[in-house]
């Protein structure tokens, strides 16, 4: 339109308008005269000939109303003068710590600031055009001054949220035009998103608002990578003792196409199980599953790890370590009884109703006496498998009980040593008394004997004559009100009621007992919890009735009598709560088996699981072994961060606090900084017991919540994903000035605005007067004038 | 000894014949309990009707249960209503008679009390009726009895599964003085039998006269009958003493490995 108007400079817009806004009446009234006009023309040119003529004269009349009709609308251009602002471009450079890994020769920082240094000249020209802003992110995204400042930043973020920065982005670019993301990553986000590989709603709503596509410079899917990792450990955080449980580990293999990896489950850093995986080149992710077999109470460290394979690019993700609580089913009771009795029937019986036992009974049903002879197969008796149970069985059960038998005629003396080694590696042994057990059961001299609270007696008193009715002096027979020693007062095995003044009354209102087997005395380190009133031991003290003992690991209770039915048969009938009886030997057994909350010193750490920088605080409760707190009670404190080989009190001494003193309710809280990710062991030690120290632990991990390294090698799948959404695409970080399709800008600005009338140019003046001139030669010439 | 060849060996009952083998040292001494009160004491329970029927009958019980078993047995019986102490105090009675039972208020609340906390009651009716059976009279007044004490817990036929029927020896039916029913019934107070009624006269085989011989021959097996019911009486002593032991014998195998403490390696 320059000839008309002339230039008017490239940052003008021109568009065609009508200013001759008339009534439509009038419009009317012009047009059906136009048409009259034109009819008219044809109507007098019917004539012509030949055809061309008339055609011809036609086309002339109605060029010429047109243009009068193009005139009465007064046709003109209005002409705006625009300004285009730039749109926005941000990079975004991943300055996470997986970042600062190797990818090939130099790690995927550097590969980063070479893109930005080899596509220096890219940057200048899309600074020309756009406003690009420099960023990094990781857990959050921070602003830089141009790519030099950004190139000079370290690979030290311990997350790396790559959706979260977009989110960023998009509030920081609100109402603003972003024309693109660049976006500088080695591929791995840690998030959900990451986790997921792809993009949820929130995520799609996100790109939309954002409008701007994203470009991904990625080292992602290099195969050259080589890694071996534990990606993932699922688990229940408790299982149960001697029941077999199963933990899944998922391992991620990268750059070893074939061979094999060995992977192993450490208990406490002692290898319980181990598998071996064929690695195959279509498959980078191999689940395993482990089946074990939890031997030990409490909290225990289990480590999955795999083999070290050569030229892995990161070896730290090899292996992970969780805690899991290993707590009881059900208590395994091996009760083997020497004669059917009534003290063998209720506590069968008890212990058989309870849920939470597990009861396996041997009788004794016959002795040298029964004999009548009978056909095979008319009983039902079946041998002693002594050897089954002591040598091949006894390490499943919990505890072990001899009520009122004899080993003697059983040849199971040999197995003696075994049920002593059982209770010194932390099984649980009780004895009931009768006439077959403690020094009438001939246990003077065995192996039990140094497992037993008491120390006793030879018994010279020959069977025969007992069971005609000949005294045995280390019997007594007859009935007594057993009573509470001081230290059963507070013991939970003699708490029959909570309260101390209650539990005394209960005590006082027992059914009375009879006889007893004598002891010699109550062991120096075994306490007596329930006394005989008369009787005395060679000491002198009390005869002890019931008896406890720590031994070695384990524990032992001698019960001196085999009437403590009438505790809740006798007591029954009277109209006496029986419940009594129950809660004796619910509490025996408790106590037996180490039930964790009747330690003497508790440990307990408030959180599993601690971030490092935080600190674990650490509860420890400590009681006298009468189980009164023990109040102003010196705690040796030790806490240990153990190694992946290390079990219980192994490992690097990290704290150890020697001047803890209990308060008046016999506590002491510990804060334990974190510096260092790992299990961290806390064990509390106090001299509560005469001759030993008793001891409680707890485990807690101190978590690296940086999970960068979990997944070392990166994973395009979720670039591919944004690229696809907003229209972007993605790059390997080596590409250098690669085509950028960024998003055109959509702000413009009129800076001045005018309207070009044409029907009273000088042009369309002369065409007008060039087309009237020529239809009037041209109808003078074909004699119409 | 692996597993498998003792649990062969341990499922396989053994004789008396088979112990006897191993030789005295294999069997346990004789032995009296702490007190007396610890010995099983055989009760009977002395009620309104004619409680000691056959009363001679109860002290030869306890002493083939002593001769036959390793159970301390008094060898002194006892007679108490239920609401004496001497009856509170022991958990094994035998309501025995040949007439009509009958028991004061007190003494259904006592013995109501006893049986829920424990005790052991063998009824044996000991009656000869003309037809041959049992005294209707008695089995009649003991049901009514035991509808009041436990108008929810009927008696029932005691399945020749039963543990009584092998917790000692292992036994067909219930033998007594006469067969007049191949059963017994039970009253079951939680999982165990509280109450075992006889029909067939159970201690008139084992009644003896002033000579020290039987005093009645059982019908119709003669002496091997008298045997069979001895070998059920102690069965239901042991019973009360032993409760389902037997049971878990039977499914030793099980109770010993039904926790997996040990995997099992593969193709095992």
């Amino acid at each position: 339109m320059s000839f008309l108007f002339g230039d008017s400079g490239p940052y003008t817009e021109r568009h065609l308008v009508l200013l001759g806004e008339w009534p439509p009446w009038l419009q009317a009234v012009v047009i059906a005269l136009a048409l009259t006009v034109l009819a008219l023309s044809v109507y007098n040119y019917r004539e012509l000939r030949p055809m061309r003529r008339r055609v011809g004269l036609i086309t002339l009349r109605a060029l010429i109303v047109l243009a009068l009709v193009g005139v009465f609308y007064q046709p003109a251009f209005l002409e705006q003068n625009v300004a285009t602002s730039k749109n926005h471009v941000a990079v975004l450079l991943d300055v996470s710590e997986s970042m600062g890994l190797d990818h090939g020769e130099r790690t995927r920082l550097a590969l980063a600031r070479g893109f930005l240094r080899d596509n220096a000249d890219l940057l200048e020209r899309l600074a020309e055009t756009n406003t690009l802003s420099f960023f990094s992110f990781g857990g959050e995204v921070r602003e830089h001054g141009d790519a030099a400042a950004l190139s000079a930043l370290k690979a030290t973020e311990p997350r790396s949220w790559l959706v979260a920065a977009l989110e960023d982005l998009r509030a920081r670019y609100r109402n603003r035009d972003l024309g693109g993301v660049l976006v500088l990553t080695d591929g791995i986000d840690t998030s959900e998103a990451g986790r997921r590989a792809g993009l949820d709603r929130r995520g799609e709503r996100l790109l939309a608002a954002l409008d701007a596509p994203i470009l991904s410079f990625t080292t992602a899917g290099g195969a050259a990578l080589k890694d071996v990792a534990i990606e993932d450990v699922t688990y229940n955080n408790f299982a149960f003792l001697m029941n077999a449980t199963s933990l899944d580990a998922m391992v991620r293999v990268h750059g070893y196409p074939y061979g094999s990896v060995a992977v192993r489950l450490t208990e406490n850093g002692r290898e319980v199980a181990r598998q071996r995986i064929d690695l195959r080149p279509s498959q980078d992710a191999y689940p395993v599953t482990f089946e074990f077999v939890p031997r030990t109470l409490g909290k225990q460290v289990y480590g999955v790890a795999a083999d070290h394979l050569a030229d892995e690019i990161y070896a730290h993700n090899n292996s992970r370590q969780v805690i899991i609580n290993v707590i009881r089913d059900k208590i395994r009771v091996l009760q083997i009884v020497g004669q059917p009795s009534w003290d063998e029937r209720f506590l069968r019986n008890l212990l058989k109703q309870d849920p939470n036992v597990d009861l396996i009974s041997f009788f004794i049903l016959v002795n040298t006496q029964n004999f009548r002879p009978v056909g095979e197969g008319e009983t039902a008796l079946i041998p002693f498998p002594a050897k089954e149970l002591f040598e091949d069985e006894l390490g499943g059960f919990d505890l072990a009980i001899f009520q009122n038998f004899n080993y003697g005629p059983f040849r199971t003396r040999e197995y003696l040593p075994r049920v002593a080694q059982f209770v010194r590696d932390g099984g649980a042994f009780l004895m009931i008394g009768g006439p077959l057990s403690f020094s009438a059961g001939r246990y003077y001299g065995t192996p039990i004997t140094e497992i037993l609270p008491v120390a006793l007696e030879p018994s010279f008193a020959k069977p025969w004559e007992t069971a005609q009715g000949a005294a045995d002096p280390t019997i007594d027979t007859s009935d007594f009100k057993p009573r509470l020693s001081a230290a059963g007062e507070r013991h939970p095995i003699t708490r029959l009621a909570l309260d101390p003044a209650i539990n005394a009354a209960a005590w006082g209102q027992l059914e009375p007992l009879e006889g007893v087997n004598r002891a010699k005395r109550t062991k120096s380190d075994a306490l007596t919890l329930v006394e005989h009133p008369s009787l005395r031991d060679a000491s002198g003290a009390p005869a002890p009735v019931v008896a406890v003992r720590d031994v070695g690991k384990g524990r032992s209770m001698a019960v001196m009598t085999d009437s403590t039915w009438h505790w809740a048969f006798k007591a029954a009938n009277k109209g006496a709560d029986p419940r009594h009886y129950d809660t004796f030997w619910k509490n025996a057994l408790r106590w037996l088996v180490k039930d964790p909350e009747l330690d003497l010193v508790r440990v307990r750490v408030v959180r599993e699981s601690v971030p490092l920088g935080e600190t674990a605080t650490v509860r420890v409760e400590v009681y006298r072994p009468d189980y009164r707190p023990a109040a102003k009670e010196a705690v040796e404190l030790i806490v240990r961060r153990r190694g992946p080989g290390d079990g219980p009190g192994e490992g690097t001494e990290v704290l150890r606090d020697t001047e803890r003193v209990t308060d008046a309710a016999g506590h002491v809280t510990l804060e334990v900084p974190v510096p260092q990710a790992g299990v961290y062991e806390v064990e509390a030690r106090a001299r509560v017991v005469p001759q030993r120290v008793a001891k409680g632990a707890d485990l807690f991990v101190g978590t690296d919540l940086n999970p960068e390294f979990e997944r070392i090698v990166g994973d395009t799948r979720l670039l591919d994903a944004l690229a696809q959404a907003s229209g972007g695409e993605v790059f390997p970080m080596d590409v250098v000035n690669p085509a950028l399709t960024l998003r055109q800008p959509r702000v413009s600005k009129v800076e001045s605005r005018r309207h070009r009338e044409l029907w009273n140019v000088p042009f369309v003046l002369v065409l007008l007067a060039g087309l009237m001139a020529l239809e009037w030669w041209t109808r003078r010439r074909f004699g119409y004038l | 000894v692996d597993r498998r060849q003792f649990l062969k060996t341990s499922c396989a009952a053994a004789t008396l014949a088979g112990l006897a083998k191993l030789g005295a040292a294999e069997l346990a001494p004789p032995v009296r309990a702490l007190g007396p009160a610890q010995s099983l004491r055989i009760m009977r329970l002395r009620h309104g009707g004619r409680w000691d029927a056959r009363m001679d009958a109860t002290a030869a019980l306890a002493e083939e249960v002593r001769l036959r078993t390793s159970i301390d047995v008094s060898l002194d019986p006892l007679a108490a209503r239920p609401t004496q102490a001497a009856f509170r105090d022991n958990p094994f009675a035998i309501l025995a008679g040949d007439d009509v039972v009958r028991l004061t208020e007190d003494e259904r609340e006592a013995l109501k009390r006893w049986l829920g906390v424990g005790g052991f009651l063998l009824i044996d009716n000991s009656g000869q009726s003309d037809q041959g059976k049992g005294s209707e009279a008695f089995d009649a007044s003991v049901r009514a009895e035991l509808e009041r004490l436990f108008p929810r817990t009927p008696l029932r036929k005691v399945s020749p599964e039963h543990v009584i029927y092998r917790c000692f020896y292992r036994l067909d039916y219930p033998a007594g003085r006469a067969i007049h029913k191949p059963f017994v019934e039970g009253l079951t107070l939680g999982y165990r039998q509280a109450v075992v009624l006889s029909h067939n006269d159970l201690l008139g085989a084992f009644a003896r006269d002033p000579g020290g011989g039987y005093r009645f021959s059982p019908v119709p097996g003669g002496e091997s009958q008298r045997e069979m019911a001895f070998r059920f009486a102690v069965n239901l002593v042991m019973y009360a003493q032993c409760l389902h032991y037997k049971d878990d014998q039977v499914h030793l195998d099980y109770l010993l490995h039904r926790r997996k403490w040990q995997i099992q390696r593969p193709g095992r």
